[in-house]
């Protein structure tokens, strides 16, 4: 009985643990491409998290009165401007069609909207 | 089922080779299939030990004594929750655990980045796999929990006395959880290296992973000095036992690496430092494991030393610290800083400054733990070491790492203007200066350090109060939201931030609690007869009278005691000695029954402000050289009676003496009432007894602390607000006037 339970679960194994190697020869056979772009736009993305984070911080800092008005524009627009490289470098590891580099939009990144929105839901 | 479950650790060993060389061929190869079996191996691990620990339990609920571990530390008469925690208090049964543990954190980690980090996961999880197979191979070859006996006995030794408290259920499963929790960002940071991925990705995948083994290891250290306090019969709650020490060293670098990584996630800085930190940390659960484990340097906690075991550990973490210290080296080019500090002046030079400080106070605890090794390598004799040789240098530490948890917050990234910083610091440092100027005139400088650490408690606790003042201020002007409704939303919107700050509150609450509780405790020694009194700490304590009490499992020797303020009656204390029987058939029939393992009951009245506690010691009060020895007569005398009946029986048919030895036999409730016999002599001839008695201000501080740093964790463990759920985009950005999708709008002022 021991004999009979252990070899019930000695297969369950081999076939739960092996399942990924069943697929048909010619989808195994050649090597898949490295995935180096994946992991290139999870970065960018962990980034942009990061980033996005920063701007918030930021801006909770200013409000509970740590920065200065004159401190927090600067930090502020600089880490948006960081957050539009990302973005940027993001869309193209994704493979989106390049942005035309435009001076005036690039300005206006600088020139933050703050048109009475809040802030993302969670 | 003993003969499954072995088979089933050597299944999850070759599950394990299976596992390492599947994932490091489909890492190499880049084929998907071989990865994802790789990562199935993982999942299977998880199975196979499940299934296995599952037998093991299975064997000690049923008092199945023919495994041997359950002989050893589980009996007929061990209440059923206990029994189930008691596969854990065998060195084989907590292996066991580890690989539990190990294997089902490694399946969520694998699961949840199943679809991401794909250079990375295969690597991380031929290193995880790398754990389990030493573990495995341990448990098979070395510490297996399935071996048996051919010949088991009719009844087990039973599990230690002083593991039969709640605490102590789930105080190891807690430390393995956060031990086995930083193999995990351990093995993504080793992976990073490996697979020169060393971006934000891995740690964005481990951070919460950091924080709950972080979350798990505080909890188990809490739940290990609660047990000290109530259990163990001294009065305290950390003796900076080796074993205490293991666990709080790789909390020390976990603390330190949760604060200077959010540095690397903001500013791209401290890339070496962090990978360096992480890889440190994991290597310290590893040693924090082998203390445990090998018994090398004496502890209550630690196992019986096990020279393989120890071998193989050592073997293990010179492997993890060399290989760490070679991959840091190796792609130090990978791991530049993207950027440099801007102001000294700022959050992240304080959280560099506080990693420093935490980092010297890990150094400092492994230093001194290792000290009688290193002493005993250096001179040939073990020198051994206690609290003294730790505070001058923690205590100091302590002190700027409390420090530092009240200016951290109150700066902001980046930079700090002067009229920013006079603002910030204005209430709390008002605060700590009036608290400093007012415990000073209170209890001069007789217990300096306890009052300045008083002083930063205070000024932590109120730059918490006044970030949440702030930032309720802010939702209100902003959104017009109540207080209630602000600091709900205000939580809910930075979970991280405010996790921490209430976290850092619960620090600066504890430590307040550690600090009185050190500095202004008063303890002595009263022998006692009863209707006498002993005077401590502004009380009067009353021994009133002695009780006894017997059960199947233990009998005790107790005293009821009546604590007076002035004339009034504040508490009524009951402590006991408590004795389990032992299992040596030369101790006597009888005596057996009084020299086994004991314990103390200890008498506990605890409020907000202090604790009464007490402690009865029925041997040392006596008058003779023996414990017990009033009883000691009755007990020889009844020995002689019970094992010439014993005798006189043996000599009977089989048929007779199975039926006079049967558990229904009159002979054992005889043995009973003889036991409770000499066991009222306590009562009707009461000899003086020794007492220790404490009075401790705030100890209950330092329990709610640790409940207010869980509760500050459980917050910041909860995932952030997905500010990424909207796909943004450059170009979304950057389009004219119009709200950017996805990236954060300033809000009104």
């Amino acid at each position: 009985m021991e004999f009979l339970i252990f070899l019930a679960i000695l297969a369950a194994v081999v076939v739960f643990v092996t399942r990924p190697l069943w697929r048909p020869l010619d989808q195994t056979a050649e090597p898949e491409p490295a995935p180096s772009e994946a992991t290139e736009v999870a970065d960018l993305e962990a980034a942009r998290d990061a980033k996005f984070r920063e701007i918030r911080d930021a801006e909770m800092d200013h409000r509970t009165g740590k920065l200065s008005q004159a401190d927090f524009d600067l930090i502020d627009r600089s880490l948006r401007a960081e957050a539009v490289q990302i973005l940027r470098d993001l869309d193209r590891a994704r493979g989106a069609p390049a942005q035309p580099e435009d001076p005036q939009a690039a300005a206006r990144a600088d020139r933050i909207p703050s048109g009475g929105e809040r802030l993302p839901s969670p | 089922m003993a003969l499954v479950g072995r088979a089933l650790l050597v299944l999850a060993l070759l599950v394990c080779v299976y596992g390492i060389i599947a994932s490091l061929y489909g890492a190499r190869t880049g084929r998907q299939g071989w990865v994802d079996s790789g990562r199935r191996s993982v999942y299977a691990l998880a199975g196979v030990a499940v299934i296995a620990f599952a037998i093991l339990e299975g064997a000690f609920l049923r008092n199945d004594f023919s495994y041997n571990v359950v002989a050893q530390a589980s009996s007929t008469t061990t209440p059923t929750a206990y029994k189930a925690a008691a596969v854990w208090s065998t060195q084989q049964g907590s292996l066991l655990l580890w690989i539990l543990l190990l294997s089902f954190w490694s399946s969520l980690i694998l699961f949840l980045s199943r679809r991401r980090a794909r250079e990375i996961a295969p690597y991380a999880t031929a290193i995880l796999l790398g754990f389990g197979l030493f573990f495995t191979t341990l448990t098979t070859f070395f510490a297996n929990p399935f071996a048996t006996t051919s010949n088991p006995p009719t009844e087990g030794a039973g599990l230690d006395p002083l593991l039969r408290h709640a605490t102590m259920m789930m105080h190891p499963p807690l430390l393995y959880s956060g031990y086995t929790m930083l193999t995990i960002p351990f093995a993504f940071a080793v992976a990073a290296l490996i697979a020169k991925r060393t971006g934000a990705e891995w740690i964005a995948l481990t951070r919460r992973f950091a924080l709950a083994a972080w979350l798990c290891l505080g909890v188990g250290i809490m739940l290990g000095a609660r047990w000290s306090y109530v259990e163990l019969g001294w009065g305290g709650y950390w003796a900076w036992d080796p074993v205490e020490n293991a666990a709080l060293i790789p909390w020390l670098l976990a603390t330190a690496f949760l604060h200077s990584i959010m540095i690397q996630e903001k500013r791209g800085m401290l890339r070496v430092w962090n990978m360096s930190l992480i890889l440190a940390t994991g290597c310290s659960a590893i040693v924090g494991t082998f203390l445990v484990r090998s018994g090398i340097l004496s502890s209550i906690h630690a196992f019986v030393s096990d020279p393989t075991l120890n071998i193989s550990f050592v073997i293990l973490i010179g492997i993890l610290v060399a290989g760490s210290v070679f991959l840091v080296i190796w792609r130090r080019p990978l791991l530049r800083s993207e950027a440099r500090l801007d102001s000294l002046i700022s959050r992240e030079a304080i959280f560099l400054f506080q990693n420093m400080v935490l980092v010297a106070l890990a150094l400092v605890v492994f230093w001194i733990t290792f000290f009688p090794l290193i002493s005993e390598a250096i001179t040939g004799t073990q020198v051994s070491v206690g609290p003294p040789a730790f505070e001058p240098f923690v205590v100091p530490l302590t002190l700027i790492v409390v420090l530092l948890a009240g200016v951290g917050p109150i700066l902001a990234w980046r930079r700090v203007t002067l009229a920013g910083l006079r603002r910030s610091f204005a209430f709390p440092g008002a605060v700590g200066i009036a608290a400093l100027v007012v415990l000073l005139a209170a209890v001069g400088t007789a217990h300096l350090f306890a009052v300045v650490l008083f002083a930063c408690a205070s000024f932590v606790l109120a730059v918490v109060v006044q970030e949440f003042w702030r930032g309720i201020r802010a939702r209100h002007a902003m959104a017009g939201e109540s207080p209630p409704v602000a600091v709900v939303a205000l939580v809910r919107r930075n979970r991280r931030r405010y996790g921490g700050y209430i976290v850092h509150a619960g620090l600066a609450v504890l430590l307040v609690g550690v600090a009185a509780s050190s500095s202004f405790k008063h303890s002595r020694y009263a022998t006692l007869r009863p209707g006498q009194s002993a005077a401590i700490g502004g009380y009067r304590i009353k021994y009133v009278r002695p009780t006894v009490a017997a059960s199947s499992q233990k009998i005790s020797l107790g005293a009821v005691l009546q604590v007076y303020s002035g004339s009034q009656r504040v508490a009524r204390l009951h402590s006991a000695y408590e004795m389990y029987p032992s299992q040596d058939p030369s101790l006597g029939p009888i005596g057996r029954f009084f020299s086994g393992s004991t314990e103390s009951h200890i008498g506990l009245n605890s409020g907000f402000l202090r604790d009464i506690w007490t402690d009865v010691d029925p041997c040392a009060g006596g008058g003779s050289s023996s414990c017990l020895g009033p009883l000691q007569p009755q007990i020889n005398r009844a020995n002689a009676q019970m094992e010439k009946a014993l005798t006189e029986i043996n000599k009977l048919p089989a048929a007779e003496q199975r039926h006079l030895l049967s558990s229904s036999s009159p002979l054992w409730a005889a043995r009973n009432a003889r036991i409770v016999k000499i066991l009222s002599l306590y009562t009707h001839h009461p000899w003086p007894v020794t007492f220790l008695m404490i009075v401790s201000p705030l100890v209950m501080w330092l329990w709610i602390g640790g409940l207010i740093m869980v509760c500050g964790a459980l917050i910041s463990l909860r995932p952030v607000p997905a500010l990424s759920r909207v796909r943004a985009r450059a170009a979304d950005y950057v389009s004219s006037g119009r709200r950017t999708r996805g990236l954060p709008v300033r809000e009104p002022a």
